[in-house]
């Protein structure tokens, strides 16, 4: 059975790996290499990495960083920002990344696409869909260069013709905020695209992951606010997931299984007496 | 006091070592691991050097840092010597299947391929696109033959009507127990997959995988071996398959 994905993804500015509220502020994480690392170690099933400032320099993601990167991910890496041609696409992939991520650029020239996906195969290419709501609730699309009217639904039936292989969907308004993902608007594209969608924006809770993988058309979820600064975060959400009965991949040497959650998904902690318990326990099965 | 400890003894400072606290506070490190790598000790070495198959198209750098984290050097070429001598061959691939043959026969690799998989016997390792090359054709982008190595047609993953392609993400693998590849891998354990094309069948296989249908996920014969799928990107099973790969090609030298 494929299972369902839950992805991480890595926002980039200046070369640090940020949090990102409302895709307008932002808060340094780290290093990427090292965010790579823990994501993998913690048992993530691919990571996203993007310079999100790229575009807006005219510049596009060094590949000097993806090397880096790649070096120390064990799971497949998409990488974005600014990427606006088949040599740089090409150079991208050469340094060590397996996807290429496109947005801003696709939407000035969806022939980029195609081109793309002629050189290296439909499968090494995603899509982004940043979208916005307006007060009417209408969805257009967001690139680096401004709103545009388009709605993402008939963007994503332009860009699956034109050879995209899967879609990362993200919703601005929803960035950061930690109120859940936008499910109408996945579902709303769920019901007709031909390739795999992956939603992103909103997560604050592991039962909003739950929820966008239980919708039938998705077949990831991508998150990145809620995995930092937590030891383990991929782990233990995934743990929480599984006992909320979704069938995603944990096969790190060390799992959650055991641990109880409390009301906000955060791990409750042991007593003391439970602490010890368990490891007298411990200590007498390597005994 | 103290004046009277010195700056380096830090190991006799209560709050490092032996204080009650600390040690209520650090849990010990479970030792369950489902997947590990075989052990050095019980005698399974790996090749120190593989060769991967430059041919224009492959994640050779994702390949390269896979065999790194094993511990054994990668050294990418197309140079005639060093194929006809490799230890063991790894042909990466990540693209269409015209293009790849078409490369491989401009680059004067097909028969040197032949040579030294069907001939001199080198252990070899076709990932992905790499597999399906192997095979005698495919309907990709057109019709294409294949370097027939295996027999078998490549063709597009069909499914029921809303069948997301291409087949991307971490499924399960049905593998026979005698499998080299697969020894020491849970069959719970998933591996990832990428492609929009599948050799449905092959007599050959040893694993089987299901996305709109079943279709070939490994191949074993011989000295010849290979995936669908990422082993360089699948983590832990990925690794131990490579790793099992790699130990099959030094308990196997061919001069």
């Amino acid at each position: 059975m494929l299972r369902k994905r839950v992805i991480g993804i890595l926002p980039l500015r200046d070369d640090v790996v940020v949090q990102s509220f409302g895709f307008a502020r932002w808060l340094p994480v780290g290093a990427p290499e090292i965010s790579a690392e823990y994501l993998d170690r913690w048992g993530i099933d691919e990571i996203v990495l993007v310079d999100i400032g790229a575009s807006a320099r005219g510049d596009s993601i060094d590949p000097l960083l993806v090397e880096r990167t790649a070096r120390r991910c064990g799971v497949p890496l998409a990488v974005g920002g600014g990427v606006s041609s088949v040599a740089q696409a090409r150079d991208l992939l050469k340094a060590g990344a397996d996807k290429i991520v496109l947005n801003t650029a696709a939407v000035e020239n969806p022939t980029l696409i195609q081109a793309i996906a002629d050189a290296f195969g439909e499968q090494c290419v995603i899509i982004a869909i940043d979208t916005v709501r307006n007060g009417y609730g209408r969805l257009s699309i967001r690139s680096a260069k401004g709103t545009f009217d388009t709605g993402p639904a008939s963007w994503l039936r332009q860009a699956q013709q034109m050879g995209a292989g899967e879609c990362l969907l993200q919703a601005v308004d929803r960035d950061g905020m930690r109120t859940g993902l936008d499910l109408e608007m996945a579902r709303e594209l769920a019901s007709f695209a031909r390739i795999p969608l992956i939603v992103a924006s909103g997560i604050g809770h592991p039962r909003h992951v739950l929820e966008g993988l239980e919708l039938d058309g998705i077949q990831a979820v991508a998150v990145d606010n809620f995995l930092f600064h937590t030891e383990h975060s991929v782990t233990m959400l995934k743990a929480w997931l599984r006992r909320s009965g979704c069938d995603v991949r944990l096969d790190t040497p060390f799992d959650y299984r055991q641990h109880d959650y409390d009301a906000r998904g955060r791990l409750r902690r042991l007593g003391e007496e439970a602490t010890t318990q368990r490891w007298l326990e411990r200590l007498e099965a390597r005994r | 006091m103290t004046a009277n400890r010195s700056k380096a003894d830090v190991t006799s400072r209560p709050e490092f070592f032996g204080d009650a606290a600390f040690r209520r506070v650090a849990l010990p490190v479970t030792t369950f691991a489902p997947i590990a790598l075989p052990e050095r000790e019980k005698g399974a070495t790996l090749v120190e050097r593989a060769i991967v198959v430059d041919y224009g198209l492959g994640n050779l750098n994702s390949v390269v840092n896979a065999l790194g984290r094993l511990r054994v050097a990668a050294e990418v070429s197309c140079d005639p010597d060093t194929i006809l001598r490799a230890e063991a061959l790894i042909l990466p691939g990540v693209g269409a299947f015209g293009r790849a043959m078409s490369n491989l026969r401009d680059g004067r690799l097909e028969d040197l391929l032949s040579e030294a998989v069907l001939r001199r016997k080198r252990p070899t390792l076709g990932i992905c696109l790499g597999m399906q090359i192997m095979a005698e054709s495919s309907s990709e982008l057109g019709s294409h033959r294949g370097l027939g190595w295996v027999s078998g047609q490549v063709s597009r993953i069909e499914g029921p009507a809303r069948l997301p392609v291409p087949h991307v993400g971490w499924n399960e693998v049905a593998a026979s127990p005698q499998s080299i590849l697969f020894s020491g891998i849970p069959s719970t354990a998933s591996v990832y997959f990428d492609h929009s094309f599948a050799l449905a069948q092959c007599p050959d296989q040893v694993a089987q995988c299901d996305y709109g249908g079943p279709f070939v996920a490994a191949i074993e014969r011989d000295n010849l071996m290979a995936v669908q799928f990422h082993p360089e990107k699948s983590q832990l099973a990925g690794q131990r398959l490579l790793a099992n790969f790699l130990s099959f090609a030094a308990r196997h030298p061919v001069n």
